[in-house]
């Protein structure tokens, strides 16, 4: 008996040591829960874009559509950079106005103004919808730490009974580059119809002469080039029945960027 | 406590620390990661709010003159759970499930927001506040992103942790059990034959199977059992020897002292004829010479032991010039031709004692009944080699090992008979010991002894 006193001992001990260690770590990591669950402080929301000094190009940039009088601060590079970098997106990061940029305010109304010299909505009086705009970078597969601010889109959502129109505006140019509008009721016997040259100059682009249309039982793609560019423009429309009496008309513009 | 016990604690305690502090960092790590995350997360939601925010401020500042707005009509518009706080910190609207303490809304600004992780008993909020300002209107807006699912999952990693940590203990358990019962097993065989070997098995060898520590240990104590082995083997042998030497030194005095006693106990009790008194008288004296002869080698014996001799360099030629004068007339007497050639070099000898070395061995030749004696000396690189052979009756072979013992006689009749003690052969091997040199001893016991001596040479051959 005696010479498995200390074997029994010793598994005694393991035991305890055992269920010590556990409690022991439980205990830590509850602590340390505790103080990670009952953190507080304070967050400098660092803007993914950078501050926008002003364009190398001056006279040379593209001419915009003139809200200031202004022309378009791009050089024809940056703007297909910023489109290619828009539509590559993986989500959007929001962040705050920086300097250079557009406010949200202009924005809207440039959002309205587009939408007026492309006949869409009617009348879009004060108070006719509600609005409602963000802005943000496109995220991208690699990480990059800071960007250019004409990165940056605002997407303005201006939706009622009859309409609901996204609008994505160059941050920096406040031109609208990409548009998903969708129209119910009446207002989708309104659709527009032909006017993606309109679209590619309201964007602040000079459309080149041939404008190229496709169809098929269930959309119409229209696609122009854009002038001494990789840009071209893209208009998608086609009706949607969803069910008997609610039907839209949806169509969508956007900017690409041709793969050379 | 055996070292079996503490080999076995001492596995289980570092593996369950080891095992716990790994989990417990590596589970404390991804808690800090996943609230980043979730940080991160709270502060996009929070800027998606705020433009909800700013646009139906913006679009409600254009229809109310008095900027006086409705939060309430906002609580839809929100996509997570939200309040706002006026610029004197009243709440103003709140859907908040988890309580917001307002004390640092002062903190906030443009570019900066503040943060809170608040919980109840069932939810857990990360809540964001920042200032939201449009025309005239400034308000702070919090919004809370719901973590239970992630407080839960970091409980749940916790709980699973620790039944992995339970399973892999009983599992190994066996596992550190088996691993300590090996470790010492080896150390256990170590110490049984250590025990056999205490208890007098001197031919006791312990397996040696490893070559780590323990492997070492058990070729050691094997080398040190051989060397008691032969330590003990060679005290036995010096003691048998000593015991032999005793009891041939008592024969060795008894014999002639019984003939002494008898032939004077003839002579004192009888009145013997002149002849007979002659021959007993004769008899007395070759005794007492024998005894003398004896007595004087025994001596020469036990104070070569004792004595300490400085070596002299000389020629080996010289030497054996000086010895030929003595030992010529030797042999002349006996019959026994002597044949001597010796090369030239160098010994560091005691001469009378190197003298005492070669007229014993001349002496066992003749006594050996020889005709020739060849005494030949060479030198060999750094050994000088020097011969002796003859062709007497020989040495039987399986008595070359002991001739060399003290009062042992081949032939002990004929020795006795020749005054011989059976000290001769002992005397020379102590010489040659004190000269540092080597002798081997050939025979086939039937034509004849070599005996060949090496030294050392010391110095320049002769030229």
């Amino acid at each position: 008996m005696k010479k498995y006193k200390y074997t029994f001992l010793s598994l005694m001990f393991v035991v305890l040591f055992l269920m010590g260690s556990m409690a022991a770590a439980n205990a830590i990591l509850k602590r340390r829960e505790t103080r990670l669950l009952s953190e507080r402080g304070g967050i400098k929301v660092e803007s993914p874009v950078r501050a926008w000094e002003g364009g190398e190009n001056g006279d040379e940039g593209v001419d915009g559509i003139d809200t200031n009088d202004k022309k378009n601060p791009l050089s024809m590079e940056q703007a297909e950079e910023a489109v290619k970098s828009w539509n590559d997106r993986t989500g959007v990061t929001l962040h705050g106005q920086v300097a250079g940029q557009v406010s949200m305010e202009e924005a809207i109304e440039h959002g309205k103004k587009w939408l007026d010299g492309m006949g869409i909505g009617d009348g879009n009086e004060e108070g006719s919808f509600g609005i409602n705009a963000e802005l943000g970078v496109g995220r991208q597969k690699e990480d990059i730490e800071q960007r250019e601010a004409y990165f940056s889109f605002w997407t303005v959502t201006y939706f009622n009974q009859s309409m609901n129109a996204v609008l994505y505006l160059n941050a920096v140019t406040g031109n609208v580059w990409g548009a998903e509008i969708k129209l119910y009721e009446e207002q989708a016997k309104k659709m527009p119809d032909g006017r993606l040259r309109l679209f590619v100059e309201l964007a602040g682009f000079q459309a080149a002469d041939e404008v190229s249309s496709a169809m098929d039982s269930e959309e119409t793609t229209s696609e122009v080039k854009i002038k001494e560019s990789q840009l071209y423009a893209q208009e998608m429309s086609y009706a949607m029945a969803v069910w008997p009496g609610n039907s839209y008309e949806y169509i969508a513009y956007q900017l690409l960027v041709r793969q050379p | 406590m055996k070292l079996f016990h503490k080999i076995f604690i001492c596995f289980v305690v570092l593996f369950g620390i080891s095992f716990q502090a790994a989990g417990c960092l590596l589970i404390n790590f991804s808690y800090e990661k996943v609230v980043e995350q979730e940080k991160k997360f709270a502060v996009q939601e929070f800027q998606h709010n705020k433009y909800i925010m700013l646009s139906a401020l913006y679009s409600d500042s254009r229809m109310t003159a008095d900027h006086k707005i409705d939060f309430d009509n906002y609580a839809e518009n929100f996509s997570v759970p939200a309040a706002v706080y006026g610029t004197d910190k009243s709440c103003i609207y709140s859907d908040l499930s988890v309580p917001f303490e307002p004390a640092g809304l002062d903190e906030t600004g443009d570019n900066y927001v503040i943060y809170q992780i608040n919980r109840t008993a069932a939810e857990s909020y990360i809540l964001v506040c920042g200032l939201v300002r449009q025309n005239e209107i400034e308000a702070y807006l919090v919004t809370g992103r719901d973590v239970s699912e992630m407080v839960n999952s970091q409980n749940n990693m916790i709980s699973y942790f620790q039944k992995i940590y339970f399973l892999i203990i009983c599992l190994g358990f066996p596992v550190i059990f088996l691993l300590s019962s090996l470790l010492v097993r080896s150390i256990n065989k170590v110490s049984k034959g250590a025990k056999r070997i205490a208890e007098g098995r001197y031919a006791e060898r312990l397996e040696v199977s490893s070559k780590d520590e323990i492997g070492e240990l058990a070729a050691n104590f094997n080398h040190m059992a051989e060397n008691i082995e032969e330590n003990i083997a060679a005290l036995s042998s010096q003691a048998q020897q000593k015991e032999d030497f005793a009891a041939n030194f008592a024969h060795e005095l008894k014999t002639p002292l019984t003939s002494v006693i008898g032939y004077a106990d003839m002579l004192y009790q009888k009145d013997l004829p002149r002849n007979q008194v002659k021959n007993a008288a004769e008899c007395i004296l070759n005794e007492g010479m024998r005894l003398e002869t004896l007595s004087l080698k025994l001596m020469d014996l036990f104070v070569m032991d004792k004595q300490v001799f400085s070596l002299e360099e000389m020629s080996v030629r010289e030497i054996f010039e000086n010895l030929k004068q003595g030992i010529e007339p030797v042999c002349g007497n006996c019959g026994v031709r002597l044949h001597m050639e010796m090369a030239s070099g160098r010994i560091q000898v005691d001469y009378d004692l190197f003298k005492s070395v070669i007229l014993n061995l001349v002496d066992n030749s003749i006594k050996a009944d020889c005709k020739d004696i060849w005494i030949t000396g060479k030198a060999k690189g750094s050994i000088y080699r020097i011969c002796l052979e003859d062709n007497g009756k020989g040495i039987p072979t399986e008595e070359l090992g002991r001739i060399t013992e003290a009062f042992y006689m081949v032939d002990k009749s004929r020795a006795r008979k020749q005054h011989g003690a059976g000290l001769g052969m002992a005397l020379v091997s102590k010489v040659i010991d004190i000269h540092g040199a080597r002798m081997k001893i050939e025979s086939d016991g039937k034509t004849g002894t070599k005996i060949t001596l090496s030294f050392m040479q010391k110095g320049e051959h002769e030229r």
